[in-house]
């Protein structure tokens, strides 16, 4: 394209257009977040008075029982200790006095102060916090001898607030996500594609070529050019087949035109954006089922000889599995059917399986189904990397990996949130129903937005099999980068973030919903900081150097967990890991495309190294860890982390200096 | 003018979208949320009812034949007029004590599905239109040998999650509106420069357009000074390039000449 013409440049407006709708949609987010929270106070409020006065009219009834039974009010033996023993057993409940109707205090008990997690201040601020508390009559015949004083817990009711405000959080960042996705595509749609479409129309017929039209489409009279330059283009192919052969053959060579032979050829632009919306809802779909499939697994039938715990694990377990046997055949898979044919043909499976899960009685069931889903899963996002990766104009641009792996990532916080909510209110069939659903409408996307030619079969991997030999496929560098990088990145993921993070927040008292969360920040790290680590690794810092910083920042993020401990020290364990983890990704994809010359075979074994890292990792835990302390653990993870930074460093200084 | 209103129209539209899966979302928690609260406040009262069939189970008596457990059970109704039913069961699910007349013989299958689920620990499930709250009954040696079941409507819990979808949807419609008035302020602020020159492309394209038919009509193409003078440059020339072209291919050209 005509780099002097410069208004035809739409990045501008693309920029600013998502730099404002992302605006408004934050700030319309966090209104209906305020707005939720407020409504949500008030609406848990009477079922938490509620349940308080239960508590109070109990306690009376205990008492009034005695009562009833002759022993005076004040004689009542053990009331401390049953005041005491309620206290433990009700967190809403601050203070219980029993006073005579003199105001004499006969029994107390109050709640020692326990530490919390969270500062509440914020909260505080937020919403209007009650420190509630009611008495209520103790009657002795018809004799009125006294009350119970009933003093609530404000930080019960805090944390009961805080939790339904952190559950907003989650519902605002899934709408936002979402939101991004549809702005994309919107912006892709209606200004990037028309505006290149046209304008390399017209450059081409500039020069005098006239072989190819566009898809007539895009805002204002674009529409409209775009059409008359198809009808050039139809036109003289039209005529020119009309000519008689001898007069057509003449014409050919002395004409200073190329006209196409017969139809002239669809262009067909491709974009890596074009694989945005379909893979994030794929993601969303496959992914539905992640915050409760091992409940779910643990629910249904079993055999005998299966534990509960083993079979909460086996869908896992199949799924890694299944993941692990494909990856090696994706590319050939691609290659033959082309990315688009393969994301399409792998959406019935995929919608199949997830109906099928969702219907499943048995761990058996459920367990071959995931392990069906989990190979179109494979197929299927494999896919839209390849077509990323075709579609991207520097091919070994990090940007491309950063967009895919951002957009993955992206699918699977909001499916797991998506799965979660509604797996809670309407149950897991409709989960899975949902997720079926979901699968069909990234199809449908699928077929009318990944219609580029990156979505051809064959084509531009030709290269890559042709560069990339056995001989590279053992080369140091490439083997370095391999188990010094990529085996201890996915094994520190399932060694921390699935097991240790869950195991230490729980000792420190957290609940499941606080280490979900905590576990979330891993992934909400890459998702919303993938694109800009890709920027850079794009930038003059280069890939290379942002790894090892990755690698750097992964490893003090799981030293620091060495020298302090606690919620807090976890919690920035998993946000430093997941900044770590997104600085080393979209550059180690890139490294390996540069070493290897494209897509193919050496993209493949970074894919099946990375599962078997995983699996590796999953593996430790199960079998090595149990036995030993977290921070024996700990350790043991740092040591192979640093020990595949050194070793990778070392190998690359030894292989620069040999070149020299 | 018309490139402005459709991004506006977008824009708004996306924040619809965006709003209207939220509310929608929300909206499910919060039934979560409330079932939750439900299930644990009718999780206390289980706990005291069942206090005396723990008592009477850890001596070796079967829940059956617990005295007076029939005024035990109502006295516990009695706390919450909504209460439908409550039951005692046994491990099998079979009702033995019930404030129901005739008492059904056992418990829906959900429920002994959902109990089986929860180990030892209380558990609440809604069912159709009803509200289901256990707890286990434990024997000498932490042996469970049945279990108090609390049956409660769930037409006020679904009442306060349409309640709370109305207030959601009428904050949403007046966040909209908000948002719509803010993104006509944004896009005009930062995108009218963009626009302006869109806009233009319009005005290069119907110019020239214009200039072509009035050229066929035989008068001189217009010379048109502006920003987008490159992209009628381009249309231009491919536009020569096509006219050459198919000059090329007219059979009679020489006769033409």
């Amino acid at each position: 394209m005509n780099g002097g013409v410069r208004i035809h440049d739409n990045v501008s407006l693309r920029a600013r257009l998502i730099v404002i709708l992302v605006a408004i949609i934050i700030v319309s987010v966090m209104a209906i977040s305020a707005a939720s929270v407020a409504a949500f106070d008030r609406g848990v409020e009477p079922e938490l008075a509620n349940r308080s006065r239960l508590i109070g009219s109990i306690i009376r009834l205990e008492i009034q029982h005695a009562l009833e039974l002759g022993i005076p009010f004040d004689a009542i033996v053990g009331l401390d200790r049953y005041l005491s023993e309620t206290l433990v057993k009700f967190g809403e409940v601050h203070r219980i006095d029993v006073k005579s109707v003199t105001g004499r205090t006969i029994a107390s008990s109050q709640r020692a102060p326990t530490p919390t997690i969270f500062k509440q201040k914020t909260l505080t601020r937020l919403i209007d916090l009650r420190e509630d508390s009611f008495v209520l009559p103790v009657l002795d015949g018809n004799e009125l001898v006294g009350g119970i004083s009933i003093e609530l817990n404000p930080l019960f009711v805090q944390s009961r607030l805080r939790d339904v405000f952190l559950d907003v959080l989650v519902i605002a960042l899934v709408a936002a996500l979402v939101a991004l996705e549809l702005v994309m595509m919107l912006i892709m749609i209606t200004v990037g594609k028309p505006f290149d479409g046209v304008f390399l129309l017209l450059n081409e017929q500039r020069q005098g070529h006239f072989i190819h039209t566009i898809k007539p489409g895009g805002l204002g009279s674009l529409a409209r050019v775009a059409v008359r330059l198809n009808d050039h283009v139809e036109d003289l192919a039209e005529r020119f087949s009309m000519l008689p052969d001898a007069v057509s053959t003449s014409a050919q060579a002395s004409i200073n035109a190329m006209i196409a032979k017969g139809q002239p050829l669809r262009l067909r632009l491709s974009e890596v954006s074009d694989i945005r919306i379909a893979l994030f809802l794929f993601s969303v779909a496959t992914e539905i089922a992640v915050s409760f499939l091992p409940l779910y697994a643990r629910e249904v039938a079993r055999p005998s000889w299966l534990t509960p715990e083993l079979a909460a694990a086996a869908p896992l377990i199949m799924y890694l599995a299944a993941v692990t046997i494909i990856t090696p055949f994706s590319s050939a898979l691609v290659r033959y059917f082309g990315a688009r044919r393969l994301f399409m043909y792998s959406i019935p499976p995929a919608v199949l399986a997830l109906a099928a899960i969702g219907f499943s009685r048995s761990v058996l069931g459920i367990t071959l189904w995931r392990g069906i889903m989990a190979v179109f899963y494979a197929t299927a996002t494999i896919a839209c990397q390849e077509y990323a990766i075709r579609a991207a104009k520097d091919r070994e641009s990090a940007h491309t990996f950063g967009t895919f792996i951002a957009v993955v990532y992206g699918g699977v916080f909001c499916g797991s949130a998506l799965g979660g909510v509604i797996a809670g209110r309407f149950g897991y069939e409709t989960a899975f129903m949902t997720g079926a659903l979901v699968a069909v409408l990234s199809g449908v996307l699928g077929v009318l937005v990944m219609s580029g030619r990156a979505g051809d079969p064959e084509g531009t991997t030709k290269t890559s099999k042709k560069f990339f030999t056995a001989q590279q496929l053992f080369n140091g560098r490439f083997l370095a980068l391999l188990f010094g990088i990529a085996v201890p990145m996915n094994a520190s993921v399932a060694i921390f973030i699935w097991y240790l993070t869950p195991m230490i927040l729980s000792a420190s008292g957290a609940g499941p919903a606080e280490i979900a969360r905590v576990v979330m920040l891993y992934y909400l790290a890459i998702v919303l900081f993938g694109p800009m680590a890709a920027n850079i690794s794009d930038s003059r810092v280069g890939p290379k150097t942002l790894m090892l910083c990755g690698a750097l920042a992964s490893c003090a993020a799981l030293i620091s967990l060495l020298l302090w401990s606690g919620f807090w020290a976890v919690t920035v364990a998993v946000v430093g890991l997941g900044l770590g983890h997104t600085m080393i990704r979209p550059s180690l994809y890139t490294l390996v495309l540069r070493m290897t010359g494209g897509p193919g075979v050496g993209l493949d074994t970074l894919r099946l190294i990375e599962r078997i890292g995983a699996i590796l990792g999953l593996a430790a835990s199960a079998l090595l860890l149990g036995n030993r302390g977290i921070e024996s653990s700990l350790s043991m993870l740092s040591a192979v982390l640093v020990t595949g930074l050194i070793l990778y460093v070392t190998i690359d200084l030894a292989k620069r200096y040999r070149s020299l | 003018m018309a490139l402005f209103w459709r991004i506006w129209l977008a824009v708004t539209f996306v924040n619809l979208v965006v709003l209207t899966i939220f509310v929608g979302l929300a909206t499910l928690q919060f039934g979560n949320i409330n079932s939750d609260l439900v299930g644990e406040r009718l999780a206390v009262l289980a706990e005291r009812t069942a206090a005396p069939f723990n008592a009477a189970a850890k001596i070796g008596l079967p829940l059956s034949t617990v005295r007076n457990a029939e005024a035990l059970l109502e006295r516990a109704r009695q706390t919450d007029t909504a209460i439908l039913a409550i039951h005692v069961f046994d491990n099998a699910g079979r009702i033995v004590q019930s404030t129901d007349k005739p008492p059904p013989t056992e418990i829906p299958a959900k429920a002994l599905a959902a109990r089986a689920v929860s180990g030892d620990a209380p558990w609440h499930i809604e069912s159709g239109e009803i509200f289901l709250s256990s707890i286990d009954i434990i024997a000498r040696g932490k042996i469970t040998v049945g279990g108090v079941l609390i049956v409660y409507p769930r037409s006020s819990s679904v009442t306060q999650i349409r309640a709370m979808g109305a207030e959601l949807a009428l904050a949403t419609i007046v966040i909209l509106l908000f948002g719509a008035v803010l993104s006509l302020f944004l896009l005009r602020l930062s995108i009218g420069k963009q626009i302006k020159l869109y806009d233009s492309i319009d005005h290069a394209v119907t110019n020239f357009e214009r200039g072509e038919w009035r050229s066929a009509a035989g008068r001189p193409s217009l010379c048109i000074e502006s920003e987008t003078d490159e992209l009628n440059h381009l249309l231009e020339t491919a536009e020569k390039s096509y006219q050459v072209a198919g000059r090329e291919l007219d059979p009679n050209k020489d006769e033409s000449l």
